[in-house]
């Protein structure tokens, strides 16, 4: 689960601004969203393969392999929906025996479109985790003037989710080698009690790290070896500058009839 | 299964944030009230939330041969109330996004509305009007976790027929056919969510009596 923060960690855009490079994607994700042709959504699906690949040094882990196979299934689901359910003209129907399925040529245009702004998302995520670990994501809270409890919050829940998948972990292996997940009730039962215990444990560490602490003088806030950089004029000049350029770029290819989809 | 990235047209990225944010500010006081009131609760929200979190890694099986996963927003209902729920979502979300490539940013909003806010509004009003009827702990806590992840879904399948429908006037039809789909695999879901956290809270209660007796006081019929 947390293999994703780990390559943040190791990514070549580490030291980038979190704050820049969250403008920078939203402005690419805003772009992709407003577009009314392909080609936008297009242009920025291959920006954000290449920022993905700086990222993790042009070395795809497996991990992201099964993020965008398991997204890909979502957007094709997704997709044959759009394409059956708009409504238009008949351009292609298949036969099922009991029914039938007919695709029209907006539900296909408009599917193809949605398609290519998802894929455009997940790239461009993808290079945002993998580049920026949650503490940096909680400091960029902050500076963004998000309520500091909020940030803070944040920061706890991430520190504990790695305590109690690690005791989660543990109660696995535990249960699965007294064969607490052989059939289906038996599952049932080995997860409610893996749960129950979980939440009891999580309430005992809770006591005994608010104690801690205190002892430490904690002060609200979970210092960081580097302060990741602020937002600077560049990011901002280069996310304006992108999402105007990518505005343009649609109305050229709405004017001369380009990959409308 | 969240709205994914790219799939909401701007307007209503737009609109599905500004319905979710008042949510989002009183569940924020919410938080603040119970961390100036007790600093020493800050460390037990915060477990509550890597709980819910880790809950939702937990792979269940599912009808359909796919897996499934808790959304533990039935839990956290029971036990904080909606406004403490919404915040808790908004932050797994948040993670969701950022560890597992799951929702987005533009379509946080609406994620956050159906899972953070809808779901538990109704199972919260329903978990209210079954402890005022008496009902049995476990009938009423199947419904609520059954409930919380029904209504996600059903609004879930609204946001997208508002999104792709609403223009060419076919609402309906892609009602249908996402509540259809979502039917195959989240009905089952929620069913197993129901009687899992029913095991949970039966156990729990025999672990721990002192932390269910305020949320599930003793007695009732059914």
């Amino acid at each position: 689960m947390f293999e994703l923060d780990e390559l943040a960690y190791r990514s070549s855009a580490l030291k980038w601004s979190p704050s820049g490079k969250f403008l920078f994607v939203l402005a690419l994700l805003v772009a992709s969203l407003t577009a009314s042709t392909l080609m936008v959504p297009l242009v920025v699906l291959i920006i954000g393969v290449l920022l993905l690949g700086y990222s993790v040094r042009f070395r795809f882990p497996k991990v992201i392999g099964l993020i965008i196979l398991e997204g890909l299934g979502i957007i094709l689901i997704s997709g044959l929906v759009i394409a059956l359910a708009t409504p238009g003209t008949t351009v292609w129907t298949w036969d099922l025996l009991l029914f039938k399925l007919a695709f029209t040529d907006a539900g296909l245009s408009t599917a193809t479109l949605i398609t290519l702004r998802a894929l455009a998302g997940i790239s461009v995520m993808l290079f945002f985790s993998t580049s920026t670990p949650i503490p940096h994501f909680a400091d960029m809270l902050v500076r963004l003037r998000v309520p500091k409890e909020f940030a803070e919050l944040m920061v706890l829940v991430y520190r504990y989710s790695f305590m109690l998948l690690d005791e989660a972990g543990r109660m696995h292996l535990a249960a699965q080698c007294r064969l607490g997940f052989r059939g289906r009730m038996n599952t049932m039962r080995t997860y409610a009690k893996m749960m129950v215990g979980m939440f009891i444990r999580s309430i005992e560490t809770a006591e005994r790290s608010n104690v801690g602490m205190q002892c430490r003088n904690y002060q609200s806030s979970v210092g960081m070896l580097r302060q990741p950089k602020g937002m600077t004029l560049s990011w901002t000049a280069l996310s304006v500058a992108s999402f105007i350029l990518l505005y343009q770029l649609n109305e050229l290819c709405v004017s001369s009839g380009i990959l409308m989809g | 299964m969240h709205i994914m990235e790219g799939y909401l047209d701007p307007l209503w990225a737009l609109v599905w944030i500004l319905v979710a944010a008042p949510f989002i500010v009183y569940g924020f006081f919410c938080i603040r009230r119970i961390m100036r009131e007790d600093p020493a609760k800050k460390t037990m929200l915060a477990l509550s939330g890597a709980f819910i979190f880790v809950l939702s890694s937990f792979k269940l099986p599912s009808v359909t041969g796919s897996s499934s996963h808790p959304t533990g927003t039935g839990f956290s209902t029971m036990f904080f109330g909606v406004g403490v729920t919404s915040v808790m979502s908004l932050i797994v979300l948040i993670f969701q996004a950022l560890l597992l490539a799951h929702g987005g940013f533009t379509t946080m909003g609406a994620n956050v509305f159906s899972m953070g806010v809808a779901g538990p509004f109704v199972a919260y009003i329903v978990f209210k009007a079954m402890t005022k009827a008496k009902v049995c702990t476990p009938v009423k806590v199947f419904f609520t976790a059954f409930l919380a992840v029904m209504v996600t879904y059903t609004v879930t399948a609204v946001q997208l027929a508002l999104n792709f429908g609403l223009d060419n006037g076919n609402f309906i039809t892609f009602f249908i056919d996402y509540i259809a789909i979502f039917a195959v695999t989240q009905v089952p879901l929620a069913i197993v969510e129901g009687i899992l956290f029913m095991i949970f809270i039966d156990y729990l209660e025999r672990a721990r009596p002192d932390l269910t007796e305020k949320v599930f006081p003793k007695g009732g019929r059914l």
